[in-house]
């Protein structure tokens, strides 16, 4: 078929004199398709919606007023948002978190920054995969206690929001056609859909990359050039539009859930990491996911201090210390070890050398992934004023 | 998968011309006589700017590209440089080996080593060939720098068949009178396919000998697994390295190129002659393109024609050459868009080129030549000028 009009001599003068031109067609399918407003950057694809949860406005905003309400805990004392505060891109500025009865979390809290396109939840789990499935821990778990609903006070704290006028109409409009829609089921994907449409595509980083040759500082372009580049190997683990190599959206066949040790341990030289969190290995048992966890989106991440999976490095300079090292050393103490020499370390952490110049510029590459309006927003803000 | 008719209008008109051509020699008259022979020829030539910068990637958009198709650059680089030496028995066997530059001038390599022999029968003649060589589907295809009038590798190279298609293979070959009709099989290691599991490729071609003139027709089937663009670094290369690199970027399907070409050469007063050559292809692509999370189903239709004719006045030559492709792709999936433009295949750009060239033997086996090319090959186009120089010789014979 396609050879019958191109070979003969005809044609070739057909085609040298400009006759028949060239073309592209996309057949994307459903790609572009949702009824939720996603405000997301123009050339970043839509997130995948759960086919149990679909995004809705409605389900957002009653989400969002879940998402701030401390009554939705045993002791009515904790919300999502005491261990998620909007203007630290929903992290904590906490070493490690704290429950709602004051246990400590052995992990920092992780910013709730373009979730939607997390291919793992949390800091070191495989099967980890939705929102709805995360969050039945901080709800419910027992050890550490997080927002401490058991099932002794199940049935007091789903009262407690059905005690409250305004959640009527905002469970009826977000779950039309269910005759009583007040239910832990249905906080669960509320609070999912909100968390799910924390979306962050308005840094100076994102307006350079779509087009704003002047929203990046010289020293953030400077800055920038370095996170790319294959000497300091950054972008390999926080790439792409999200910083993560941890990311899914409707574009994606294959999808990847990597997990990395960055040599932040190696107790006793065994490649060890502290007992309570040894990451991906407390799921597998696997000896070579020890001390693996994902690597976080960078969206922000000039908010999020301290960092790591459990908050010990308290500057993003001396996280640059810690990566132009290629792991940490502890000369002393029950982690003593040589993080560099951790035999599970990720072959992409071997250190780099920087200038002063260098490292500022990287730091202020790493501040132009600030989204102002998102910390900001009042639609991502506490429904119910200040706390 | 489309199916390919082959008859056209062209096989109709080399048909009937083929019936009335006088033959200036025939098959039969080559591998006669035992000889040795080593040539040596350079190609070299400075420009005033190139296609693409010498530390970036150049792609033609639209063609997933590889094999040898490196761009002309700025300044003075070399074309092309190679050593070879022939041999044939009077037993009717031949071979030849040839050394020549590769990954633009940077590296050398054995570009050709094959070994063969002709079986005479009584008007016709069997030829098999086995070894690493260039395809003879289209004189074209066997045409380094040095030989053509201009510099540059024709787009239709250059974009469908990585400049030259090049590979490890057998080729079986029946000569008779003025016709060659050739059935060549290669391992794949020379784009457009992949050489192992579910790789490598085979042509067809037909080809008519005449006295002032030649055709032929062809068909090339490629079958790629894994295959990313060669030519550049994979995907990156860690640490401080300056290496060109392509996108991480893998198609896993087939390509079916048709290919016709003519050749003539008239003499029209004992010291003009005139000759013109000209060479089509119609491409089709199936399969997928994938990266490391995403894939996408990847259908095109590509045709490219390539026209040069000159007229040569004794040691001067001067000529003209047009170019052109159509490039249609056809993505499907919901990484349709995302591949798209990393691997460089959106386009609505029809890339084109005119070649005028003047050349001049300068002596017997030096020949230098100014060339002015309009290229637009990329959606901005430039002009470019360039001086060469080609020397070509025998350095040893015994015929």
């Amino acid at each position: 078929m396609f050879l019958k009009h191109s070979l003969t001599p005809l044609s070739l003068v057909l085609l040298l004199t400009g006759c028949g031109g060239s073309n592209t067609t996309l057949i994307e399918g459903d790609l572009n398709t949702s009824s939720f407003n996603w405000n997301l950057r123009a050339d970043v694809p839509l997130p995948v919606e759960p086919a149990d949860n679909p995004m809705t406005e409605a389900k957002f905003q009653l989400g969002r007023h879940l998402f701030y309400d401390a009554r939705l805990s045993g002791n009515g004392s904790q919300s999502c948002a005491s261990c998620h505060h909007q203007d630290k891109a929903f992290s904590d500025g906490l070493v490690v978190a704290l429950g709602s009865e004051g246990d400590p979390h052995p992990r920092n809290s992780q910013s709730l920054v373009n979730v939607a396109f997390n291919s793992t939840l949390t800091w070191a789990n495989p099967a980890l995969l939705t929102i709805e499935q995360q969050m039945l821990t901080p709800l419910f778990s027992e050890d550490p206690i997080e927002q401490g609903i058991t099932d002794s006070n199940r049935d007091e704290v789903l009262q407690r929001i059905v005690d409250e006028p305004q959640y009527q109409s905002l469970f009826t409009e977000a779950f039309p056609n269910q005759g009583s829609s007040i239910s832990f089921d249905n906080i669960i994907k509320a609070i999912g859909t909100f968390v799910r449409g924390l979306t962050s595509f308005n840094s100076p980083f994102d307006r350079f990359e779509t087009g704003d040759s002047t929203a990046m500082t010289a020293a953030a372009q400077r800055g920038r050039a370095l996170f790319f580049s294959e000497a300091l190997e950054c972008f390999h683990c926080h790439g792409g539009y999200n910083l993560s190599d941890s990311t899914v959206d409707r574009t994606v066949t294959f999808i990847e859930r990597p997990f990395h040790n960055t040599g932040l341990y190696n107790i006793g030289g065994s490649g060890d990491f502290p007992a309570d969190n040894q990451g991906v290995f407390a799921i597998t048992g696997d000896s070579a996911d020890m001390g693996k966890f994902r690597a976080p989106t960078l969206r922000n991440v000039e908010l999020t201090a301290p960092y790591m999976h459990d908050g010990s490095i308290e500057t993003l300079a001396q996280v640059v210390d810690f990566y132009a090292a290629g792991g940490r050393l502890i000369s002393s103490g029950p982690y003593a070890g040589d993080g560099r020499a951790n035999p599970f370390k990720d072959g992409f952490i071997n250190g780099f050398t920087l200038t002063d110049q260098e490292k500022q510029d990287l730091i202020e590459f790493l501040h132009s992934l600030t989204d102002q309006e998102f910390i900001s927003s009042p639609r991502f803000s506490n429904p119910w004023g200040a706390p | 998968m489309k199916p390919i008719t082959f008859i056209s209008p062209f096989v109709i008109t080399l048909t009937a011309l083929s019936s009335s051509a006088a033959l200036a020699h025939s098959n039969k008259d080559q591998f006669q006589t035992p000889s040795t022979k080593v040539t040596a020829a350079i190609s070299a030539t400075w420009r005033d700017q190139g296609v693409a910068e010498s530390d970036t990637l150049w792609q033609i958009p639209g063609l997933l590209m590889g094999g040898e198709a490196y761009p002309v650059t700025e300044s003075t680089s070399l074309d092309d440089a190679s050593i070879s030496v022939h041999h044939r028995t009077n037993q009717g066997s031949h071979g030849m080996i040839q050394i020549a530059s590769h990954d633009n001038g940077n590296e050398a390599e054995i570009h050709h080593a094959f070994a063969g022999h002709t079986l005479t029968q009584d008007n016709s003649q069997w030829r098999i060939e086995a070894g690493r060589m260039a395809a003879a589907m289209t004189p074209l295809n066997g045409e380094h720098s040095h030989h053509r009038l201009a510099s540059e590798a024709p787009l239709i190279m250059d974009g469908f068949l990585g400049r030259q298609l090049n590979d490890e293979g057998i080729r079986l070959q029946w000569l008779a009178q003025s016709w060659v009709l050739g059935l060549e099989s290669w391992r794949g290691s020379a784009f457009p396919a992949t050489s192992g599991e579910d790789g490598g490729s085979y042509d067809i071609y037909l080809q008519y000998r005449a006295e002032h003139w030649q055709a032929g027709v062809w068909w090339l089937e490629a079958d790629a697994n894994n295959r990313s663009d060669s030519r550049y670094s994979s995907g990156h290369s860690h640490g401080d390295s300056a290496d060109i690199v392509a996108p991480e970027i893998w198609f896993d399907g087939q390509t079916q190129i048709a290919g016709a070409f003519f050749r003539s050469q008239w003499q029209l007063t004992n010291h003009l002659q005139w000759r013109t050559q000209g060479d089509m292809m119609a491409v089709q692509v199936e399969g997928n393109l994938r990266d490391s999370s995403r894939q996408a189903a990847l259908s095109s239709e590509y045709n490219g024609g390539y026209l040069q004719t000159s007229l040569r006045w004794q040691t001067h030559e001067v000529g003209i050459g047009w170019e052109r492709l159509s490039l249609d792709n056809e993505l499907v999936g919901a990484a349709a868009g995302v591949l798209a433009t990393t691997a460089g295949v959106y386009t609505d750009h029809s890339p084109s080129r005119t070649t005028l060239v003047y050349s001049w033997q300068a002596a017997p086996g030096l020949r230098l030549r100014a060339e002015w090319v309009q290229d637009n090959s990329l959606a901005d186009s430039v002009n470019r000028f360039g001086l060469g120089l080609v020397w070509q010789q025998a350095l040893w014979s015994n015929e």
